[in-house]
């Protein structure tokens, strides 16, 4: 079990989880089933003030997206009664804005009938959380939840539902080397492919998690950064049965829980990533013996899938949606069944991060074209992206690029860039975007496209 | 064609700050130049930094190629076009903003307690149904921040007092925000999208 706490002055937000097995093969914390409690616990406020609301990592999340957008749009206007973004979705948490100094936060789904519809946050007690949310960003990372699988329409996303098929053979083989002993719940009859992967649990993610990259490591860290691991391919898949528990409600006793205070805020070490804790979304089946698997590839692509039929209308790109951090070169494994498509929608970048450029950005030469592809692939896609009127916040999309220009993946960015993806005019993975890079690096691309018209490019990483 | 680096920092808030796509409309420019200075003026008004602290502050960023001496930094701020002109001002580039904006939030942590204070002390005083004056850290802050915007701002520039003071307020509260651990990127974010 994995609990963390953040607790500034005016509020505790406790995270708890449940270890993956994964964790043995990603090198790093890799977490499951995530619950959280957020206490708004001001000690200049009396008991009868206290609230305290819970819920999943999805709950989390939306609270995240809610809360740092809200503090964007806050920072950005002079005027801040204006402040009110309202989501989609009525049951989504948001805040609206009564005055400087006066917050609505209201909770939407997350409401209860002990903390009633809203919560009035000071500004104190705003920057509060926001600061507690986003030191958990700071921390957490979330593997790709997928939606349903559709087996009656494959799409460019097959290779995203196969990564967390093969996500689910790591897991087997993992516990296949490891004892028995280990394994937390007994293995459930195998089911059929298809059962089983329409029975990798679905789960929409809401839009663009501001998890910043490069964010310093939050204050008293718990972990030192650990280097990213590359993604490598993982050609098999063992048939063997593993089942992740679910995690029990509440913290086991005798855990310690981890607590970060939220004071000073560290100084960012030169050149380092923050320690990632990946997190899965929910326990998986699982995987049928003796059948194949489209391949994740990672590898250049020059290099041809191996054990089993790649999806239609795939070349050798990936749709894939986990960061590279929760890839390693596992041993060699098994086939699993082909798997058709489903969107994998990604909630893991910063929206901040993200929303970055002018709206009215002129063509033409951009001193933060570090390299001259960013550039070129803005212009590509200004011809390809209208204006949306159905869609209402901006679509982003990390595009790793390989050497020759062609498009190696496309993860998108929340749950929305994901659903609408196909109108983003990108290119499929295996199709040429841009020039060849110099020299046999690969580079990561980042595209936000407004709704109201408007595209920007730039250079996550190379 | 990529824009000639004129530092070669470390920072890495500054690469990361480098990724986001550049400024190339000369009014949204302004507009950065003019917020930038008014980030500076709020954080003069309430903790008496001077130019000594902001250009110690540009070491240890490890920013020194951009703002070396008083007289860059003097410069710097005089491109905010709400000053009043001395004729020739400067273009503030974009490095020089990035600059800025990291120079403006490492400020804001090193004074997170005191700007932590005077907002919790607005927000006693607003339940209290009292005037932010009434309290001597608000008060002083009010008073420095209008009559040093006065005496820098072209007089065309100058607010009405309330409109003075619901600015200064604003830009008190901002300052919470820019002193997180990732201040820069918000306030770069608000800068970009303010400007537009």
């Amino acid at each position: 079990m994995i609990v963390r706490r953040y607790t500034p002055p005016t509020c505790t937000l406790m995270i708890e989880a449940q270890d993956s097995p994964l964790s043995r093969w990603v090198g790093q914390p890799t977490i499951n089933a995530l619950t959280f409690e957020l206490s708004f616990d001001d000690p200049r406020q009396g008991e009868e003030h206290r609230v305290t609301i819970q819920g999943d990592r999805t709950d989390l999340e939306l609270l995240l997206e809610a809360v740092t957008n809200y503090v964007q749009d806050f920072l950005t206007h002079q005027d801040v009664p204006k402040l009110s973004a309202v989501p989609d979705a009525p049951s989504r948490p948001y805040l609206k804005a009564n005055s400087l100094i006066s917050h609505h936060l209201v909770l939407g789904h997350l409401a209860s009938e002990s903390t009633g519809q809203e919560i009035l946050l000071s500004a104190t007690q705003l920057f509060d959380l926001a600061t507690a949310l986003d030191s958990y960003a700071a921390e957490i990372v979330a593997l790709p939840n997928l939606n349903k699988v559709d087996f009656s329409r494959p799409s460019l996303w097959g290779k995203a539902a196969a990564l967390l098929v093969v996500t689910v053979g790591v897991t087997a083989t993992a516990l296949q080397l490891m004892d028995r002993s280990q394994v937390a719940n007994a293995p459930s009859p195998t089911p059929s492919p298809t059962e089983q992967a329409v029975a990798i649990q679905p789960e929409a993610l809401p839009e663009p998690i501001p998890t910043p990259t490069g964010v310093p490591t939050p204050p008293g860290g718990l972990v030192p950064p650990t280097p990213l691991l590359t993604p490598a391919p993982i050609p098999n898949l063992p048939p063997t049965v593993a089942s992740p528990v679910n995690p029990p409600p509440n913290a086991q006793a005798g855990r310690p829980a981890i607590q970060i205070p939220t004071g000073e805020p560290a100084r960012p070490p030169a050149n380092s990533a923050p320690s990632r804790i990946a997190v899965n979304p929910r326990p998986v089946p699982p995987p049928a013996p003796a059948n194949r698997v489209p391949v994740i590839t990672s590898a250049p692509p020059a290099t041809p899938p191996r054990g089993g039929s790649p999806a239609p209308g795939t070349a050798s790109g990936n749709v894939a949606s986990a960061p590279p951090a929760l890839l390693t070169t596992p041993p060699p494994l098994p086939d699993l069944p082909p798997i058709a498509s489903a969107p994998a929608p990604m909630s893991e970048e910063s929206a901040n991060q993200g929303i970055a450029a002018s709206r009215g950005a002129s063509r033409g030469d951009r001193l933060f074209d570090t390299i001259p592809q960013v550039a070129e692939a803005r212009t590509l896609l200004e011809q390809r992206w209208q204006p949306q009127a159905d869609i209402k916040q901006p679509l982003q999309y990390d595009v790793m690029v390989n050497s020759d220009g062609t498009i190696e993946r496309i993860r998108p960015l929340g749950a929305s860039s994901a659903q609408y993806i196909e109108r983003s005019g990108l290119p499929s993975p295996g199709q040429k975007f841009v020039s060849p890079l110099d020299g046999e690096r690969k580079a990561i691309i980042r595209v936000l496209l407004r709704p109201e018209g408007g595209v920007e490019t730039f250079l996550e990483q190379q | 064609m990529v824009a000639p680096v004129k530092t070669s920092t470390h920072n890495p808030q500054w690469q990361e700050l480098s990724q986001h796509p550049p400024i190339d409309d000369p009014a949204q420019l302004d507009n950065i130049k003019a917020q930038l200075d008014l980030v500076l003026l709020s954080l003069e008004a309430l903790a008496g930094i001077g130019s000594e602290a902001i250009l110690q502050a540009a070491a240890q960023l490890d920013l020194e190629s951009i703002v070396a001496d008083r007289v860059s930094l003097w410069r710097l701020r005089q491109s905010n076009p709400l000053r009043k002109s001395q004729g020739g001002r400067k273009k503030l580039d974009v490095e020089e903003a990035r600059a800025l904006v990291l120079i403006c939030c490492h400020l804001a942590k090193e004074y997170q307690e005191l700007i932590r204070r005077a907002v919790s002390l607005l927000e006693q005083l607003a339940e209290q149904n009292k005037e932010p004056h009434q309290a001597a850290l608000l008060g002083d802050y009010l008073d420095n921040f209008a009559n040093t915007y006065q005496e820098r701002m072209d007089e065309e520039a100058h607010p009405p007092m309330d409109e003075m003071t619901h600015l200064a307020l604003k830009l008190l509260i901002d300052l919470l925000f820019y002193s997180s651990p990732n201040g820069h990127r918000k306030l770069w974010l608000a800068l970009m999208d303010r400007s537009r």
